[in-house]
């Protein structure tokens, strides 16, 4: 027995020892990169699309989320701790909009329901603080500012106030700062911000700027122009090395659709009630209309385009319309009484939405308070930017055709256009939008929105599908296998219930 | 011909044709006991008719009048074994065939062994056990109203028999029930029965069949120091025949019908049948060598899980969509069980949100109902002497049948077999076994509809379109609008979706063909499981070698699970290897203290690989009061280890996932900080909907307004820590008690404290984090798209308590008339904040009274049960609701022809056929007719 004793006693030991269980190593990270390119040093240059401005504002949390520090810290290019653009430590906000000096304290919007059974929320502009950069004059990767204009790429004195505070003293274009860097691959946003800022400023800039020397900031570039300066930004970062490649990013032709324009429509009301208020309005609009029919009754062979047109309201009906100054109009008067150059904003005209937070002290509804002409697009203007987007994207796609492979491009309009699919606020249509692993995107300022409170800005869930788009086209035109972001971790646009 | 099939044929011929040659005359003896002093009769005495060189047999019992009739087999001398509690076994001899035996028996204790099929109402071994047990031998099965000795056991003080399917039924006691049953461990010859990878219980899907049981033992409550650390509510023990002392050959066949119709369920009508024939042959060679084999041929209809009440948001009977009820989720209907929500606004220009859910898939739209349970077992035993035998086992199943475990689960094709060699002796045993199981083609029936339903169309879409429906549309019409928005979101095809799958046509067949076929998983629901287990148990006893101790006895067990599911429960792959094994030693020793007072202590030590060692004292007593009456008390504390499924599933089930609770499992999905509790979200949306759609306050600012309640929902860090073995502390009194030799009364109150008890978390995983953005995360939780409910295995944070009573009262009158009535009461106190879902599972009051009489004349005998269990809540990963309460009646009538060892047995099961759930989600338990015939010439003699 002792025998068999001993045998059990082996046999249990044996199987003891015989078994043991480790949960498995997760594998290592795979290196990213692209067969085709040399992504090592790669920089980006742009404007508001990159900069990591966020419902308006810079802030230390929301340049954290700009694109370019988003897309190289998820290809493992730069440590999480690492910042590759210009950097502010601010830790309120700085609102690039509404501040006019680098002084101003105006913070950040944010959006709110004022009352419990509101359907459309307000905006608010949060207080903030003085802005500064914390990293000025540093070796950067992204030379990104809000508002750059690709002349602010050649120009010897730029005129982005950014770019003008991080590089105080910059002798030459900051072209030359760029290619200092050694850039091994690029990304370019070019044409965006010329778009947006001349849209933003009602197109009363010059829209086809011909002369780079006579640039202002709200002034649109000819085409030629536009191509010209673009053809010589890409030919010297290609000119760094023969192996510098790039990828440039295109304007979506759905630009006016973005939330920052408000398209007017009997009863506009995409982003607040604008409805009339102040007193006297109603007889201001009263004395207004009879006026105009005693003085089309007088001038019976009165030319078209000398016609003004009547304030339509109704008395029971809160939504007025808006009230759009408007110097183009002719000089008029009937018995003493000198018409306002104002007339009603019309129907498929845009108002800029950036000054919404202002109508209810009677901004846009009120006789002495009316839409300024560089607040609202009218609908030759519209149709003026989206022929000019159709130009830009076409001088964008030649320089990338004529590249020689060097350069690819990144559909990023396309992609927004594809998330306007559908999209009309005359109907009340909805966009199409995408859906991101069963959550729902849609490229307006909602719950389920990617644009920031300021309406133009993508929010960080945008910035990430933003950026995948750039992704994408680095690995297919490159064979890259960097890794997609996952826009579904990030905050989206926040509302709350009080201002 | 399927080639298992032949298989079969060719095991069962030989024996067909053995039956045919078979004697069918039978030959015994008749006889009366009486008192050697008093010359009175001495009711129920317990006779056997062993032959020379058989160590054990089957007997009869005297009737009240100590008259019996055993038949006898062989040549002349026969030999009368004649034993009664209170009395000294006597044996008597005959040469020849008597009619008018009388056997004088003189008073005096007996010794009696472990486990012995006797005539007695109760042992005195049984009376002084310290803990409570109930053993059942094979004429209690036989003689019991119920189809096998799976169901004889619902009838049986305190068990709860959870009927899953018409070939699988799982056994528990003291709560907890669960078709896993991870607390209730199954041993066939001390093989654990348990399904290794899943974990089903598989019940008597594989082991012996009726012919080949020589008994039952059952013991409730906490047994961790004898029977290993999962035994925490108790053990059942199913004891075979031995080929070296019953061989021959037996056979019986069965046939039944289930009432399954949905209507006219008062209307007997004959269909749905199952038939099972089993088979047992034994031969044995110089009472040296032993060889049996026995199977069992069931093939017929399972039970039909067709419960379409409503279990989601609304009323119970919200069976179809409404206007009323867009959420509805049918309990057996499947696809339509996770929710999402939507806001519409009416004409009035006021939000109203409600619940919707996709149209789901009837379980009997998804799969068959065809049951079948092909099982064998062979066994060889070696008598090397009177003290050591070797033995041999083999079992093996293939069954057909469905299941309810995390999910309801098609068993195809699924096959089991276990291989044991043992070394048993006076002082030791040696047991050594391997399970291996293949899941075949079983699939996975819940997931199976949820596949198919978002194969059309993710949820997303299908709730973007239901919700644009509703925005571009008036209420003026509430029920044309309803029906039209569903209809359009199911079929619409501009998204670039497909239409629904509808049952019935050719595109659903395929696509569900496709699905059932594949177990990759996200993309099939088949089943792969082909996992094993190892297991040796050994036992040395120093009773012999010392005197302090009345009995002293250590062993040791080891187990290896080697679980192998290829990603489909596991996160096991080719190149992930899953093990987990565990062991223990322990020590029994009993005192005596007194003629009385009996004392038995026993310490057992568990290790488990991923877990850190623990000790599981147990301390008894048991006093005898008077003769026959004795009371007990025992305190233990034991510790339960996460099974390989606690520790180790990653499992997903279309509307859920549920994972094991080890941290290298639960940090991978990172929920800490990340996810919300599954009841904070739904109260979260008890009070926006109030707000919304009585108080018509705008959605999304009802949403906001209350964002700060779901804050306190967030699963905060440091949630999961490392899992921990469950702790028992168990105090336990009882009484029992034998008067009259007739009656028997027995009571047992406990009260178990559970400490770190391993139940599930349910969580609700957001894709954007509830700490990134609170208000983004709540609406993503509440969209089945942009979420993921996820059960953890957790420790409860606070303690668990549970308590019960148990009684009996059973009396066999003078007349041969049994009477037994026992109930149970069981309770679970958990704290209100602990936000683990323990699955108590368990009726609070069951009462079971049988009434009987097993000769009412020469031949006849006839048995009646009723079966009542209270309402009560059901908890699992697969479904929560309410069980209701019912009481079943089962009859049975026996005719006896000992001239040719056959019983007739004509019964059923739920006789009235009411409606019957015993578990939330299961089967309808439906009424069950059956006739059986069964030659077996061990079971002549029961009487």
């Amino acid at each position: 027995m002792r025998t068999l004793e001993k045998l059990l006693t082996s046999v249990l030991l044996l199987s003891l020892a015989a078994c043991s269980y480790d949960f498995p190593v997760p594998p290592e990270e795979e290196k990213q990169f692209a067969e085709r390119a040399d992504l090592s040093k790669m920089v980006f240059l742009g404007g508001t699309r990159f900069s990591g401005v966020l419902d308006a504002a810079y802030s230390e949390t929301s340049m954290e989320g700009s694109v370019p520090n988003l897309m190289l810290r998820q290809a493992n290019f730069v440590s999480e701790s690492d910042i590759v653009t210009p950097y502010t430590s601010i830790s309120s906000s700085f609102n690039v909009y509404e501040n006019s000096t680098l002084n101003g304290r105006l913070g950040s919007y944010s959006l709110f329901y004022p009352d419990i059974d509101t359907v459309f929320f307000k905006r608010k502009i949060n207080s903030g603080e003085a802005f500064t950069f914390s990293n000025k004059n540093a070796d950067v990767q992204a030379f990104v500012f809000p508002g750059l204009s690709l002349t602010d790429f050649t120009a010897t004195n730029p005129s982005n106030t950014y770019l003008r505070d991080f590089y105080p003293s910059l002798a030459a274009p900051l072209i030359e700062k760029v290619l200092q860097a050694n850039p091994t691959f690029f990304v370019l946003d070019a044409g965006f911000d010329e778009m947006m800022n001349f849209g933003l400023n009602g197109a009363a800039g010059n829209p086809n700027l011909s002369d780079i020397g006579a640039f202002a900031p709200n002034d649109l570039m000819s085409p030629e122009l536009f191509r010209n300066q673009l053809e010589q930004v890409v030919a010297d970062l290609l000119a760094t090395s023969a192996e510098t490649k790039g990828v440039l990013l295109n304007i979506p032709n759905s630009l006016l659709n973005l939330p920052v324009f408000s398209q007017v429509n009997p009863n506009l009301k995409a982003y607040g009630t604008l409805y009339g208020e102040g007193a006297g309005l109603f007889s201001q609009l009263q004395l207004f209309n009879q006026k105009l029919t005693e003085f089309y009754r007088k001038n019976p062979n009165l030319p078209e385009d000398q016609k003004r047109d009547y304030f339509q309201f109704f008395s029971d009906v809160p939504f007025w319309g808006i009230i759009a100054a408007d110097a183009t109009l002719s000089d008029i008067e009937q018995d003493g009484y000198v018409f306002p150059k104002l007339r009603p904003a019309f129907s498929n005209e845009y108002v800029v939405y950036r000054k919404e937070n202002q109508i209810r002290s009677g901004y846009g509804s009120n006789f002495n308070s009316p839409i300024p002409n560089n607040s609202f697009i009218t609908r030759a203007e519209a149709n003026f930017i989206k022929e000019r987007i159709v130009q830009y994207n076409e001088i964008i796609r030649d320089v990338v055709q004529n590249s020689n492979g060097r350069l690819a491009l990144a559909n990023v309009g396309g992609q927004l256009d594809d998330l306007f699919a559908g999209y009309s606020r005359e109907l009340g249509n909805g966009p199409e939008g995408v859906t991101v692993d069963g959550v729902f995107y849609e490229p307006l300022i909602s719950e389920f929105g990617i644009i920031s409170a300021d309406g133009l800005n993508f929010n960080l869930p945008g910035k990430a599908i933003f950026a995948n788009t750039i992704i994408d086209e680095i690995n297919w035109a490159f064979g890259g296998n960097l890794k997609r972001l996952n826009p579904n971790i990030y905050a989206g646009t926040k509302f709350s219930l009080s201002p | 011909m399927p080639l298992k099939l032949l298989h079969t044929l060719r095991l069962f011929l030989p024996l067909c044709l053995y039956l045919l040659s078979a004697p069918l005359n039978a030959q015994g003896i008749k006889g009366k006991v009486i008192d050697a002093s008093t010359k009175e009769p001495i009711a129920f005495a317990s006779i056997t008719a062993p032959r020379p060189g058989e160590r054990r047999a089957a007997g009869v019992s005297a009737d009240e009048n100590g008259e019996f009739f055993i038949v006898v087999q062989g040549p002349a001398p026969y030999f009368l074994q004649v034993s009664r509690v209170g009395y000294i076994t006597r044996t008597v001899s005959y040469d020849s065939l008597v009619n008018n035996a009388v056997i004088e028996l003189q008073e005096g204790s007996i010794t009696l062994q472990s486990f012995e099929i006797s005539g007695e109402k109760i042992s005195e071994e049984e009376l002084r056990y310290p803990t409570d047990i109930i053993r059942a031998t094979q004429r209690d099965i036989q003689l019991s109203p119920s189809f096998n000795h799976m169901d004889m056991l619902g009838n049986l003080k305190g068990v709860d028999l959870t009927t899953q399917s018409t070939v699988v039924n799982s056994v528990n006691t003291r709560g907890f029930n669960s078709s896993a049953n991870p607390r209730f461990r199954q041993f066939v010859d001390g093989m654990d029965s348990q399904a290794p990878g899943f974990g089903f219980s598989l019940g008597n899907l594989i082991g012996p069949n009726v012919l080949d049981i020589e008994g039952l033992e059952l013991i409730p409550g906490p047994t961790t120091a004898s029977y290993g650390p999962s035994a925490m509510n108790g053990v059942l023990m199913v004891h075979t025949k031995s080929p070296l002392d019953h061989t021959g050959f037996s056979i019986a066949a069965k046939g039944a019908t289930i009432a399954l119709e949905e209507t006219n369920k008062d209307f007997f009508r004959l269909g749905n049948f199952i038939s099972e024939v089993s088979a047992r042959y034994a031969v044995s060679w110089n009472d040296k060598l032993g060889f049996k084999i026995s199977g069992t041929y069931l093939n017929g209809v399972d039970f039909h899980a067709r419960n379409y009440d409503n279990k989601g948001p609304g009323e119970i009977f919200d069976r179809e969509y409404s206007k009323n009820n867009q959420g509805v989720d049918g309990i057996n209907r499947y696809g339509d069980d996770r929710a999402s929500i939507l806001v519409a606004r009416k004409a009035s220009g006021i939000d109203t949100v409600f619940y919707v859910t996709r149209n789901g898939i009837k379980e009997e739209d998804l799969t068959d109902y065809k049951a079948k349970n092909y099982k064998y077992n062979a066994q060889l035993d070696y008598l090397f002497n009177d003290n050591l035998k070797l033995s041999l086992v083999s079992q093996y199943a293939i069954a057909d049948a469905m299941i309810t475990n995390v999910d309801r689960f098609k068993l195809k094709d699924f096959e089991i077999q276990q291989h044991k060699v043992e070394l048993t002796s006076n002082t030791f045993f040696f047991r050594a076994y391997m399970t291996s199981q293949n899941a075949g083609n079983s699939f996975n029936v819940g997931s199976l509809a949820d596949l198919i339903v978002r194969s059309a169309k993710p949820d997303e879409v299908f709730v973007q379109e239901l919700g644009e429906y509703f925005s571009r549309r008036t209420f003026a019409s509430r029920d044309a609008l309803f029906f039209n928005a569903r209809e359009f979101a199911n079929n619409n095809t501009a998204s670039g979706y497909l239409p629904r799958f509808v049952p019935g046509t050719v595109r659903y067949d395929s696509l569900r063909s496709t699905i059932i076929a594949s177990n990759v998983p996200g993309e099939g629901v088949g089943l792969y499981d082909r996992s094993r287990l190892y297991n040796i148990d050994a036992e040395y006893s120093l009773k012999e070698k010392q005197e302090f101790f009345s009995d002293l006895r250590f062993g040791a067990n080891y187990r290896l699970n080697d679980p192998n599911t290829n990603g489909v429960a596991f996160p096991d792959d080719n190149n992930n290897d899953i093990t987990n094994y565990e062991f223990g030693v322990y020590g029994e020793a009993k005192r005596s203290l007194s003629e009385k007072t009996e004392l038995t202590v026993s310490l057992r030590y568990d290790k488990n690989e991923n877990f850190k060692a623990k000790l599981s004292p147990r301390l008894s007593a048991v006093h005898q009061l008077k003769e026959n009456h004795f009371i007990r008390f025992s305190a233990l504390r034991g510790f339960r280890f996460p099974t390989v499924v606690e520790q180790f599933q990653d499992q997903f089930l279309g509307d859920k996932r549920v994972i094991g609770g080890l941290s290298s499992i639960v940090n991978s999905y990172d929920l800490e900080n990340n996810s919300f509790y599954l009841s904070g979200l739904r109260a979260y949306n008890d009070i926006v909907f109030n707000d919304v759609n009585f108080n018509e306050v705008r959605y999304q600012t009802a949403r906001i307004n209350h964002a700060e309640f779901m804050r306190q929902h967030i699963v905060s860090e440091g949630t999961f820590g490392e899992l921990k073995p469950e702790r028992i502390t168990t105090f336990e009194i009882g009484y029992r008690g034998m008067v009259q030799d007739r009656r028997v009364f027995e009571l047992t109150i406990y009260r178990n404290y559970y400490n770190n008890f391993i139940g599930n978390i349910r969580l609700v995983k957001p894709r954007t984090s509830p700490s990134v953005d609170l208000i983004k995360a709540i609406d993503q939780a509440n969209q089945s798209g942009s979420s993921e409910i996820i059960f953890v295995t957790d420790n409860s944070e606070k303690q668990i308590i549970t308590q019960g009573i148990d009684f009996l009262y059973d009396i066999t009158g003078t007349s041969g008339v049994h009477f037994s009535v026992n109930a149970t009461y069981a309770d679970i106190i958990q704290d209100a904040d602990d936000p683990l879902v323990p699955g108590f599972n368990t009726a609070p009051f069951k009462w079971n009274v049988t009434l009987g009489h097993r000769r009412i004349s020469r031949a006849f005998g006839a048995s009646l049960s009723w079966r009542a269990r209270t309402t009560f809540e059901w908890q699992s990963p697969f479904a929560d609701g309410s069980v209701d309460d019912f009481s079943t009646f089962d009859v049975q009538l026996s005719y006896k022809i000992p001239e040719i060892f056959t019983l007739i047995r004509l019964g059923a099961n739920n006789v009235h056929n009411i409606d019957q759930f015993n578990t939330f989600g299961g089967p309808e338990i439906n009424a069950f007719y059956y006739l059986s015939l069964t030659y077996d010439p061990f079971q002549a003699n029961y009487n």
